[in-house]
Parts: structure tokens; sequence; C-alpha cells
């Protein structure tokens, strides 16, 4: 029982000198934006990520990183670092996931990741280089994911960095200019809803009865405003809005539903009820 | 050993979410358990409210007689055997990125116990309410405990409304016990056409009007009154005021120059990706879901739907009249542009391996079409699907039977597919969680599939 509480103080101890070390450089990391979090699955392995709060990280602030060595994963997105600052990287042996996406990188730094020999994802996306990268690349056996999208990386680059690296999977992502916008068709109204003035013969229902989605086009063509008013499933009035002289309002609404039209002091002036297709409702003068 | 007992509960309640961990309490935890290695670091949860049929969307019946196989015919895949419904022809051609199960099943008919169902994973008891504080926390809810986010971004997002059923809003969406403050933001895609049909706004919606003046004091008054406006009414309550305090902390901690700011921004996006997603509020949403998981948002739901389903009308997935019409025009042409857009754009930025998407529906429809040219409730097996995260695509998990009547091979339930969601996320799903009164309550009671 002694001999494992003493084990236990000597283990305690050394991993507490370790530790002081580390808890500089991860002060360090912190102060400049980054999160320092234990990566899941290894002990005393870290996850540091710049990209939410650490995007001023310069060059400089990289040789924190390297100073704590067992990192797993680094996530540089959107921060201000150049090519210059990833010679801090090269001794990152364990490091098997690396952020460098819209990042000022090129191809010189990007040699210094030839020795990253634990790197299975690696992403350059939006980053300036270009076939040369892939050279350097090339020895990274256990490589997996690649990303290049907006980038000078040609297929053929590609395919070369394939014959070294069967395995891995190069993302180049789709061309842009490719991408059509949906051509939007407003649908033509086809027909009129039938004007039924207040006081007329024919009387509205009461109230709307709820069905199928569609759209009104109401017009306003007497020479003052109007106000809209849709008559609910209970039969109570809605006001929806004011149609101004001469205007055109678009509304949702639903078949079977009954609009109001009122005069600006709440008269009505008459009634249509929608029907199963997109149509105008022409307000008479 | 009661010492013991103790560090474990300590350390389930407050470390298995890694981020935000500090380094003396990660040491402690580590002692004791080691966390699970995982690939997902974010979840995108997308609800296609109302029911989505799986006749035509993931399970074709082609072999099925004509009144159970519906109008429309399957088409190829990317994945040899596989076959999807005509009218998803982009997603089709994504399906080496999907994990598809074809078994999910349950024996809730209502909209209002499914959507529990399947938005909790557990069976809803008694009478739910909407916002209940003895609910069961909703799977981003407990997501969202389990990854904490940085200081000032949401724990979760959702958008771009709550779901209704003719009025009625539904339980499941909130975090139930967990507390108000896990409870998902509510936020409004600021951009789209929107579903046609009704939609509710009566919850209180972070709605940043980003194209005020930037002056930062002012910008964070304006939004403040906003929220006070519309909370205005519910102060009364304790639970109300708790839920406004969470609502003003994030507000202002988002003016005060949050990522999260800058994600709702869709203005800043490259108009040719918005483009991609599609003009409309459906794909706004999930181009907004991506941005806000670039923020650092660790669990962002869709609902791919207008929020009521207002008695089968409008643009919602209750398709008891006019099934196929609707399905062909108005909702597959939206749900397959904006979830294509959404995993190529995934795939291309490299998130997609560290992003679980999840498909979720109420149930799937009836095998025979009604007398309105419609397809009724059906929970006694449905399709749902899996992309990134660490799932494994090109498959298929479980079989419907030859009619799309019930389970064939694999049958699983909604807690399943949450407990494969948890394990993605690298939660353990039989992790213990307290509720306010410091209960116990083990988060799952499925098992996850063997996908991931």
């Amino acid at each position: 029982m002694f001999r494992l509480l003493l084990i236990g103080t000597v283990l305690t101890l050394g991993q507490a000198l370790g530790q002081a070390d580390d808890q500089a450089a991860i002060d360090s990391i912190k102060k400049n934006g980054g999160l320092v979090l234990p990566s899941p699955g290894g002990e005393n392995q870290w996850d540091i990520q710049f990209q939410l709060r650490g995007r001023d990280l310069t060059d400089a602030g990289l040789a924190d990183v390297a100073k704590l060595g067992n990192v797993v994963e680094l996530n540089l997105r959107d921060t201000k670092i150049t090519s210059a600052g990833l010679v801090h990287l090269k001794g990152l042996a364990k490091l098997t996931r690396l952020h460098l996406e819209r990042t000022n990188v090129g191809d010189d730094g990007v040699a210094n990741l030839a020795g990253l020999a634990a790197l299975e994802y690696l992403n350059l996306y939006g980053t300036k280089i270009t076939d040369k990268s892939l050279n350097h690349l090339s020895g990274l056996k256990k490589l997996r994911q690649l990303y290049v999208w907006q980038t000078d990386v040609t297929d053929a680059g590609i395919a070369k960095l394939k014959k070294a690296l069967p395995a891995v999977s190069v993302v180049k992502g789709i061309d842009l200019s490719t991408v059509i916008p949906i051509a939007k068709e407003e649908p033509k109204p086809e027909n009129d809803l039938k004007w039924l003035p207040e006081g007329g013969d024919e009387k509205p229902p009461a109230k709307s009865v709820t069905g199928e989605f569609i759209f009104v086009r109401f017009i306003n063509n007497r020479d003052k405003p109007v106000k809209l008013v849709w008559i609910d499933y209970g039969g109570k009035p809605k006001l929806y809005g004011v149609i101004e002289p001469g205007e055109t309002r678009r509304q949702s609404t639903f078949e079977s539903a009954v609009w109001m039209v009122t005069d600006e002091r709440d008269k009505p002036l008459g009634y249509f009820v929608t029907g199963r297709e997109f149509a105008r409702a022409i307000i008479p003068k | 050993m009661l010492s013991l007992q103790h560090t474990r509960r300590d350390f389930l309640r407050s470390s298995v979410g890694l981020a935000g961990l500090t380094l003396p309490t990660f040491l402690k935890a580590q002692a004791i358990s080691k966390p699970r290695r995982r690939k997902a670091k974010a979840c995108i949860v997308i609800y296609t409210w109302g029911g989505m049929s799986h006749y035509e969307s993931f399970d074709p019946k082609p072999e099925a007689p004509v009144d159970i196989r519906g109008e429309f015919k399957p088409i190829k895949t990317a994945t040899p055997g596989v076959q999807f419904c005509e009218h998803i022809p982009l997603l089709a051609k994504h399906s080496n990125k999907l994990a598809i199960v074809r078994s999910v099943h349950h024996n809730n008919g209502a909209h209002s116990g499914a959507v529990y169902l399947n938005m909790t994973g557990h069976h809803p008891e008694g009478q739910i309410k909407a916002k209940g504080r003895k609910n069961w926390p909703s799977i981003t809810s407990v997501i969202s405990h389990f990854h904490r986010p940085i200081a000032g971004v949401p724990g979760a997002v959702r958008m771009p409304y709550s779901m209704y059923d003719n009025g009625r809003q539904m339980a499941g969406e909130g975090a139930g016990w967990l507390g108000a403050k896990y409870d998902p933001i509510l936020m409004r895609t600021p951009a789209g056409e929107p579903y046609g049909g009704v939609s509710r706004y009566d919850d209180p919606a972070l709605n940043l009007k980003l194209n005020l003046e930037k002056k930062r004091i002012s910008d964070r008054l304006t939004l403040l009154e906003q929220l006070d406006q519309s909370l205005g009414q519910k102060v009364g309550d304790s639970t109300a005021y708790e839920k406004l305090d969470h609502y003003r902390q994030m507000a202002a901690d988002m003016l005060l120059g949050s990522p999260v700011r800058e994600a709702y921004d869709l203005e800043l996006e490259d108009q040719r990706i918005r483009d991609m997603y599609g003009d409309h509020i459906g794909g706004q949403s999930l181009l907004l879901a991506r941005r806000l998981v670039e923020a650092g948002v660790p669990v962002v739901q869709a609902v791919c739907s207008a929020g009521d389903l207002a008695g089968g009308g409008g643009d919602n997935w209750d398709t008891h009249r006019n099934h196929f019409p609707k399905m062909k025009n108005r909702l597959l042409p939206v749900f397959d542009r904006a979830v294509s857009a959404l995993l190529t754009d995934l795939e291309m930025r490299g998130m997609l391996d560290e992003t679980l998407v999840v498909f979720l529906t109420d149930f799937g429809r009836t095998p025979k079409v009604n007398g309105n040219g419609g397809r009724d409730h059906h929970p006694g097996v449905y399709s749902m699907a899996f992309a990134g995260g660490g799932v494994h695509g090109g498959q298929v998990y479980g079989a419907s039977d030859t009619k799309g009547i019930e389970p064939a091979a694999g049958a699983c339930s909604p807690a399943d597919i949450h407990a494969t969601v948890y394990k993605a996320m690298g939660i353990d799903h039989n992790a213990e969680l307290h509720d306010q009164l410091d209960r116990p309550y083990l988060i799952c009671e499925g098992q996850p599939l063997p996908i991931v």
C-alpha cells in the first residue's frame, strides 16, 4: 500500500514538471486567442484551434505551438500566418490534422511539411499553392485527405501525387462559374377572381376554409388606398395591409380563402374568394 | 467508494464535453475514463417536418403494385444497387457520402408524439407541452451540453422557425429538464424565398439587423430593445425571465465581435455559393448552418418545411392531399438542391468529416395512396440518413419489406438513431445527465447502428 502511494507520488511529480513547461506554452497560445483542447483518445495530446478567436495570429505565435510538441490537431484557418511561419511546424511529429485553409500560405511554406510523417488530413483550400506543393507532400505515406479547392493546383498535379500516394483522396471542389442560379418563374395569373361588391346579390362565405397554398395578386384600380382584410377560419377579420391607388400586392394565401376589401375607414367595399389557382384580384374603380 | 462515485458523477456532468475543459479538470477526468476518439466536431440536423414519404425519397418501391409505388420512378445513385426517387437527382449523385437507414420504425402516428420522439429519442409520457421543463431535452440540447462552445457562441441554434401543428407548438425542440441555458437559440434565416403556407414567429428569435449602422453601442441597444419587446409579455414568470437573460447575454456577446455575427450576414458569402444553395429559405438556412458551424456553433437544426402543418396545406411534408404534385413541384426540388449544396460545400471546404449531418422526420407515409391523391401517416417504417462526421458513406442500413410497410431487416428505433449520433459526436450514449433537481437520467436507451 505504502509502495503504491510512493510510486503514485513520483508519477505525479514527474507529470507536474512536464506540465509546467506545457502550461507556459498553453498560456501563451491562449493569449493569442488559441483554444488548447485535450485531444480525445490520446494522453497529453493537444488539439489547438486558432480559427475562432485567434485570427490575428501571426508567424511568431506559431513558436508556442512548436514548444507544446504533442500536437495532433492544429487549425490555423483564417489566421494571418504566412509561408515563413510554417517552419515552426517542422517538429510536430504527431500532427495528424492540419488546417491551413484561407491563409496566405504558398509552396515555400508547404515545403516545411514534407517531414510530418503522421499527417493524415491537410487542408489547403483558398491558399496560394500550386502543383509544386504536391511534390513536397509526395512522401507523406499516411496522408489520406487533401483539400485544394480554390488554388492553382491542376488535375495533372493531382494525378502525379496519386501515383506516389494511391490512397490519398484529393478534393478539388467545383468550379463556381458552373453554378447556374435557378431561373425564377413567376407563375402567370391565369384568371381573375370575381369581385363580390358589398351589398350585392352574391354573398361571400362567412369564413375561410383551409386548403392548398396559392398566391393572389391584388391590384387596386381605385383612386384611393384600400385595406386588405382576411376573414379567418373563425369568421374574424384580420388586417393584412394597405394597397395604395394603382399598386399591386402579391399575397400568399390558401384556396377557399375569403378576402375583404375596405376603404380607409374600414367600410367594406367588396370581397374575393380564392380558387385553386394563382389569380388576379382586381379591385374596381 | 463513496468518493469514487462522486468523482465519476462530476466527470460525467462536467467533463465529457471536451471543449471548454480546463487542464486540471481534464487531467482529473482522464484519470477516471478515457474520452472517446471522434471525428465529428459539429452536427447539423435537417428536419423534414410533417413526415417525409420514404417512397418518394430514399426507399422507392418500383416492384410494388401501382397503387403503392406511386407516380414517380426510381433513379440510379452513385452507389451501385441503391436507388432514390427520381425527383432528388442531385442528392443521388451524393449517395457515396450518405448512409441511408431504411428500417426506422415506431408506433406513434401523431405529429406531436412523433416529432417529440424523433427530436428527443424518448416516447412522450402523458401530456407534453411545448417548452415544458419536464420534457426530455432535444438531441440538439444534449449535444450542446457535451460540446461547449467558446464564449459568445450559442451552444445550439435552430432555424428558421419552430414547428407547429394547426397553431399548437410542438414539444421536443427545447432543452426540457436540462434547463433554459441549453435551449437552442432560434434564429431567423435572413434571406431566401419563404416556404409557402403558414409559418409562425411566436418565439423570440435572434434576428440581427446587420445592415444598421455599425456603431457597436447603438447596435447593441437596438438589439436588446428588440429582444425585450419580443419577450415583453412573458417576463412575469421566472422561467421566461431566465430565458430572457440567456437571450440578452447571447445578443450582447454576439454584438461584441463574436464570429457568429459575421456568420449570420449571408451578404458576405460568395454570390455563386448562395446560388448553389438556391434562393429559397430552405437553401439559405443550410448555408447559414454551414457558416454557423464554421463560427464554432456545435449543433445547428434546420427545419426544411413551412413552420405550421396547417391541416396539410402549404409547403410541408404532411402530404395527405395532392402528394405527388406537391412533392415534385414544391418540396423535393428545394430539399434536393439545398442538401446537395450543403454536402458539396462541406466536402470541398474539408468540413464534411468533422461535421455530422443527420436527416430526421416524424414518420413515413402510408403505402396506399388515399382518395385525395395523398399519403397518410405511417410510423411502421421510414427512412432517414446520415452524412459526414465519420459515418461511412455509400451504404444502406436495414431494409423495408417489398411494399414498404414494415422493416424487413435491421429494424431500429429513433433512440438507436440518437445513440448513433452520440457515438459519432464522441458522446457516451449511456452517459448520465442530471436535471435541475439533480435527478439522474440516462440520456439514451438505444444502441448505436454499426455505421460510424
